[in-house]
């Protein structure tokens, strides 16, 4: 005779018919004999329909176009991450997955590593006396650097930005007016616009990460959205042009991405345009 | 997808093919996201740590040594992604259910109309409701019908664990949703 506890437990796989034959029998007959489990039962029948009939796996609310769009979002995640990559970014991606997959040792490897950085920081401490001429010549040299290079630097960085809106932006538009129906005649084409996406790509790349200024937070989010698309074109198989030239006009229209660039481009304009006008006015 | 299959994509993708990762990341994409989100109950969330459990993968595919199944690895890491943000988000806003459950409410009043959408409102929000393990089981096992040897080794814990996590939160689903019974009888 199985305790309730244990049948209580066993009951979804004796509803699912995934027990085996004498453990299913083991169960009925306890069943047969007690009021209270089979009250659970019945519970545990009902909750499972209910959850079939009514609930949605998560992923089912995601539209279909989020799906179309998520390798290609993990790939850019990638692109970055080789990005920002540093030289001591591998002895990083080793301890990473030390600490990972051998957790037992893990904790162990990082008391030791603790030990070395305490032994090291006493050391420095007690042996080293800083020198004054030493400590002089690490100082930062912020102060030579002139007070109007943060300017120069922003109008190039911004000088490139535009470069890189215009030229993305008369890729997209050859790509919304290919004809997927001839594609054939158009293989040249895709062909090119994929290598000037791969360029593009790296450029995106320093673009997001230079573009600091909170000022500058809606021209970054309009690069990133054009990275992903041209990861997409980037990543375009000889197999799959057709689908997936249509995917990338689709995400190109959905995120209205265009529309954005031009936007971008007119308050460029005005800026620079309101500027000038503040310098004339200054010298008068 | 065959073992065999997958077996080749794994090599493939180590030797540096980005078509053979995307074919993997389109196989799984959708159920680690179903991992992610049975454990964090937000679609914001599983859409961030989903992503971020293939970067992983990609990032340490090299170190895969193919003891368990691909897939078991990879929500296995799906896991361990979710549990670090379930952490960062109970040091950053002792909030989680009300922002969670508001994510969820909008996708839902946003699709279909009439009693079939409320009922779906209701268990959606029961089942969302359970403590966030028995949650995952439910789903994991349940909805997404994984066996229970697989979900316990995502999940770390025993087989017994995971048949008593399903038990209880079936049961608690059952509780709060009585009254559906009720007016559907």
């Amino acid at each position: 005779m199985k305790s309730h506890r244990h049948v209580r437990k066993e009951l979804y796989d004796y509803l699912q018919g995934g027990l085996s034959g004498r453990d299913h029998k083991a169960i009925e007959e306890h069943l047969a004999q007690c009021q209270d489990c089979r009250l659970e039962l019945d519970a545990i029948r009902d909750s499972a329909a209910i959850l079939r009939q009514h609930a949605r796996k998560p992923h089912e609310v995601r539209p279909a176009f989020y799906w179309q769009q998520f390798a290609a979002k993990v790939e850019l995640k990638i692109e970055r991450e080789r990005e920002h990559e540093q030289p001591g970014s591998i002895v990083g991606q080793l301890l990473e997955t030390f600490l990972i997959h051998r957790r037992p040792f893990s904790i162990g490897f990082a008391s030791a590593l603790m030990m070395m950085m305490i032994v090291f920081g006493v050391w420095s401490v007690w042996f080293k006396s800083p020198s004054p001429d030493r400590s002089v010549a690490e100082r930062p040299r912020v102060e030579s650097v002139p007070m109007e290079s943060g300017s120069v630097q922003n109008t190039s960085l911004d000088l490139r930005a535009q470069d890189y809106l215009e030229q993305s932006k008369v890729l997209l538009i050859g790509l919304l007016n290919t004809d997927t129906k001839n594609l054939k005649t158009s293989a040249p084409l895709l062909l090119r616009e994929r290598e000037i996406s791969r360029k593009l790509v790296s450029e995106s790349a320093t673009l997001t990460t230079s573009l600091n200024d909170p000022s500058q937070r809606r021209l970054r989010e309009l690069i990133s959205d054009l990275q992903l698309i041209l990861v997409q074109i980037a990543n375009l198989s000889n197999e799959q042009e057709v689908p997936g030239v249509e995917i990338i006009k689709g995400g190109i229209e959905h995120n209205a991405i265009l529309f954005k660039i031009n936007l971008e481009q007119i308050q460029r304009t005005t800026r620079t345009a309101e500027k000038t006008g503040g310098t004339a006015k200054k010298t008068t | 997808m065959p073992v065999a299959d997958e077996q080749v994509l794994i090599t493939n993708v180590r030797q540096g093919s980005h078509e053979a990762f995307r074919v993997l990341v389109e196989t799984y994409m959708k159920q680690a996201y179903d991992v992610a989100f049975s454990i964090l109950g937000n679609h914001e969330d599983a859409d961030d740590v989903a992503q971020e459990a293939f970067v992983r993968v990609h990032r340490s595919l090299a170190s895969f040594r193919g003891e368990s199944a691909f897939s078991t690895w990879l929500f296995r890491i799906v896991k361990n992604c979710s549990l670090n943000r379930l952490k960062q988000r109970k040091r950053k806003q002792g909030r989680e259910v009300e922002l969670a459950f508001a994510d969820h409410e909008v996708v839902s009043l946003n699709t279909g109309t009439g009693q079939a959408e409320d009922t779906r409102i209701y268990v959606e929000r029961a089942l969302h409701e359970l403590p966030t393990l028995q949650r995952a089981v439910v789903m994991l096992r349940h909805m997404n019908g994984l066996s229970t040897k697989q979900v316990s080794k995502i999940l770390d814990c025993s087989e017994g664990t995971v048949k008593t996590h399903l038990h209880r939160g079936l049961k608690k689903m059952r509780e709060r949703l009585q009254f559906l019974k009720d007016g559907l009888e």
